[in-house]
């Protein structure tokens, strides 16, 4: 079985370090941007692979493992990792091992180096931001190293690529086994200490380990590093006054947010508007173009404006994880979890999770994706079910049609609007459902074991630009291919509901329609708007959106708004279209005001009331701010969890949720 | 009188790691290269008073009060 394996799948080497010594670089460097993210069996711990052929035509799997201190594991992410070191028939066990050792903080680094050197696995050392370490008035001897460590020793620096083919070089020559430990006698025994954790005297063995492989240590660097004493403040110290400052600190804080949002939100807004433009172009060009028919329709009503669904999220997560690369790479992301963790911690969160919810004020998608940051398994978790609850742009047009319809137009002190009051109350709302049902959540899941929360904070760095647009591309490619598939679906599924009726109904109710139309001389445009209603209210969509009447008639809704309900799942502010659509707004439709008086206008067919008085509109509002009502959202839950039951009941939980507040509201109201 | 811990440094001080009083905590610190008899500098105190941060050797280390209150001085 083993031997089947190796024969077929390419060798695997495996790049190890700890976190923040610029392995996804190096990583990068060796092998493009032809890396896939996988997940370990059976978790959500995710690593990075892509294939890498050597100079002597070898080929091989590079995996980037995710960055630890030590091999003994302090969380159970951490132990996914050791394990893969550790256990000779874990699927990933590599052939040979990359260390990665970051010359600024050698004396650490090479702790974790030292222990993998004695489980016997063929390595090659790396020796990695060196040029930060000068800049520190701290030199490093290669050579020494290799001779005392015994292990071929590379200098790399991942931003102007030198050291590469010395690398290559190495990775394909043939290593000479290593004389014994550095502080064990044999392999075996070292494993097995590490491996077995009921061992008695386990913890005494390793503590003294920790103690002996420090004093080796400390005399090895002594020996390979000269260090030459820098009078000037270092730039971190210097920054972290002012960064870490507690008015100054949280101003600049809240200065990068705003930044952030302000991206997402705003500067992504012209790359999807021509995004949208361009297949709304497409999709008329093609119904004017082929012959009419299904085919026709799925082309240009299903499948175009799904793929445009896929799309329209590119620029904001590209944006997005630009920004987010950026402030890991500089180290400045650390420093926010470190101001934050007090107050996100009382919620079951990490300081982590300051950024995604903040960026779910534009977007879910990116948002979520974003919580990859989050080292801590139910962390991520909690963030991740709670982000959708941030009020993202999308909910801003329905809003304002709503408001505009149930709160009238008051200014306070002649500038503070009532409608931009309500607004605002549906943030702050949104915000406190977030951090409540996250204190709820973190009730729930156990903590899985006991973690200690410890954080380095880097120093700091000049970010690498090519870094920082790889992982805007990687981001972006990864959402297309994985949560695109779904989506897709999800798209083409709504458009089969809009286009498709039972038997010859939609052609029946339009022919009536037009008939209807011609009596009372309509317009060509306002026939085809009539026409457009007639047939979306005998559709299997409309036929759902009866169906499900029954169910949110306690919360004043009637089936034209279900209708919209359901259509909303392909995005939320598909609701404005789907009301204009159902009002006989007709295509050339751009105009909210005339949305908002139609619908001021209508009446509910049963009780003779007005189908959106404020009872109506307040509870509607509830329900979009609360319901998880989003087939892109859903499809990156799934993804990011890499589970349908996490990413189901969150959509379960949060429309019941939704459902019983908006109940709350329209019963008070009415 | 009880011995004096990280948690009662003040920021810019420096002070020798006596002994760590949480066994997982203690190596996980030792790991980080906290060890006994090393010198810790008090780099910086987060603005609501947790997490601190500590210089240990060539790394800014972030643990929290309760963590920082088991880090025993000499």
């Amino acid at each position: 079985m083993a031997d089947s394996r190796a024969v077929l799948t390419p060798k695997i080497l495996a790049l190890v370090g700890n976190p923040n010594t610029g392995k996804s670089s190096v990583f990068n460097l060796l092998t493009g941007l032809r890396q896939k993210v996988g997940n370990f069996p059976g978790v959500t711990v995710e690593h990075h692979d892509a294939p890498l052929t050597l100079p002597n035509g070898t080929r091989c799997t590079l995996i980037d493992l995710p960055g630890i201190y030590s091999l003994v594991a302090r969380s159970p992410d951490e132990a996914v990792v050791t394990d893969v070191l550790l256990n000779l028939d874990h699927p990933l066990h590599p052939s040979r091992v990359v260390l990665l050792a970051d010359a600024s903080n050698l004396k650490r680094n090479l702790y974790l180096a030292s222990q993998i050197l004695e489980l016997g696995i063929e390595a090659i050392l790396v020796i990695s931001l060196q040029d930060m370490a000068e800049s520190h008035g701290v030199f490093t001897r290669i050579d020494q190293l290799a001779q005392e460590l015994g292990v071929p020793t590379v200098a790399v620096n991942a931003r102007t690529g030198s050291g590469k083919e010395a690398l290559l070089e190495a990775l394909q020559a043939p290593i000479s086994p290593r004389s014994p430990g550095f502080i064990h006698q044999s392999a075996q025994d070292y494993t097995a200490l590490l491996i077995d954790k009921d061992r008695p005297g386990r913890k005494e063995a390793l503590a003294q380990d920790t103690v002996t492989r420090y004093q080796k240590l400390e005399a090895l660097v002594g020996r390979a590093q000269i260090e030459q004493p820098t009078l000037q403040k270092s730039i971190t110290q210097r920054l972290d006054k002012v960064l870490l400052h507690p008015l100054w600190g949280y101003l600049i804080f809240l200065g990068v947010l705003f930044v952030i949002f302000q991206a997402v939100f705003a500067l992504a807004a012209y790359p999807m508007d021509a995004i949208d433009g361009a297949l709304t172009w497409a999709g008329q060009s093609l119904k004017q173009n082929l012959p009419q028919g299904w085919l026709t329709s799925l082309v240009a009503e299903g499948l175009l404006p799904g793929i445009g669904g896929i799309l329209v999220f590119v620029p904001q997560i590209a944006i997005l994880f630009g920004i987010v690369a950026f402030l890991e790479d500089s180290g400045y992301m650390a420093r926010v979890i470190f101001m934050a963790d007090k107050i996100m911690r009382r919620f079951g969160l990490s300081g982590r999770s300051v950024v995604p919810l903040f960026s779910g004020l534009a977007c879910a998608v990116p948002a979520i994706m974003a919580c990859r940051t989050i080292e801590n398994r139910r962390e991520r978790l909690i963030t991740i079910l709670v982000t959708p609850f941030m009020s993202c742009s999308a909910r801003l047009p329905v809003f304002t049609v709503l408001t505009a319809l149930a709160v009238p137009q008051v200014y306070y002190l002649g500038f503070i609007s009532l409608q931009g009051l309500v607004l605002f109350a549906m943030y702050a709302t949104g915000t406190a459902f977030a951090l409540g049902s996250a204190w709820v959540l973190k009730k729930l899941v156990a903590p899985q074991g006991r973690t200690i929360f410890m954080l380095e904070l880097p120093w700091f760095k000049a970010p690498r630009w090519q870094a920082v647009a790889a992982e805007a591309y990687l981001k972006s490619r990864t959402f297309v291919l994985d949560a695109g598939k779904v989506i897709l679906f999800i798209s083409l599924i709504l458009w089969f509901l809009a286009s498709f009726g039972p038997g010859q109904a939609l052609q029946k109710a339009e022919t009536s329609a037009r008939i209807s139309a011609l009596a009372q001389k309509a317009t060509p445009d306002q026939t085809d708007a009539l026409a457009a209603t007639a047939r979306l209210e005998v559709s299997y969509a409309g036929l759902l959106g009866k169906a499900i009447e029954p169910a949110i008639r306690p919360l004043g809704f009637d089936w034209r708004i279900g209708i919209s309900l359901i259509a909303s799942f392909a995005a939320r502010e598909v609701f404005v279209g789907t009301m204009a659509t159902i009002h006989s707004l007709g295509q050339g439709f751009n105009d909210t005001s005339s949305l908002i008086a139609r619908l001021r206008a209508a009446k509910d067919p049963i009780t003779g009331l007005p189908s959106y008085r404020p009872a109506v509109a307040f509870s509607l509002m509830v329900f979009y701010l609360l319901a998880m009502q989003c087939m892109s959202t859903f499809a990156i839950v799934r993804r990011e969890l890499n589970s349908w039951s996490w990413a189901i009941g969150q959509l379960v939980g949060m429309t019941t949720l939704a459902w019983l507040c908006s109940w709350a509201v329209f019963t008070i109201l009415n | 009188m009880p011995m004096r811990s990280i948690a009662d440094m003040k920021p810019g001080e420096t002070a020798i790691v006596h002994h760590i009083a949480d066994d997982d905590l203690g190596q996980k610190l030792m790991e980080m290269g906290c060890l006994p008899g090393c010198q810790v500098r008090l780099a910086t105190i987060a603005p609501l008073g947790c997490p601190i941060c500590v210089q240990i050797d060539r790394s800014l280390l972030t643990i929290r009060r309760e963590a920082a209150a088991q880090v025993k001085l000499a």
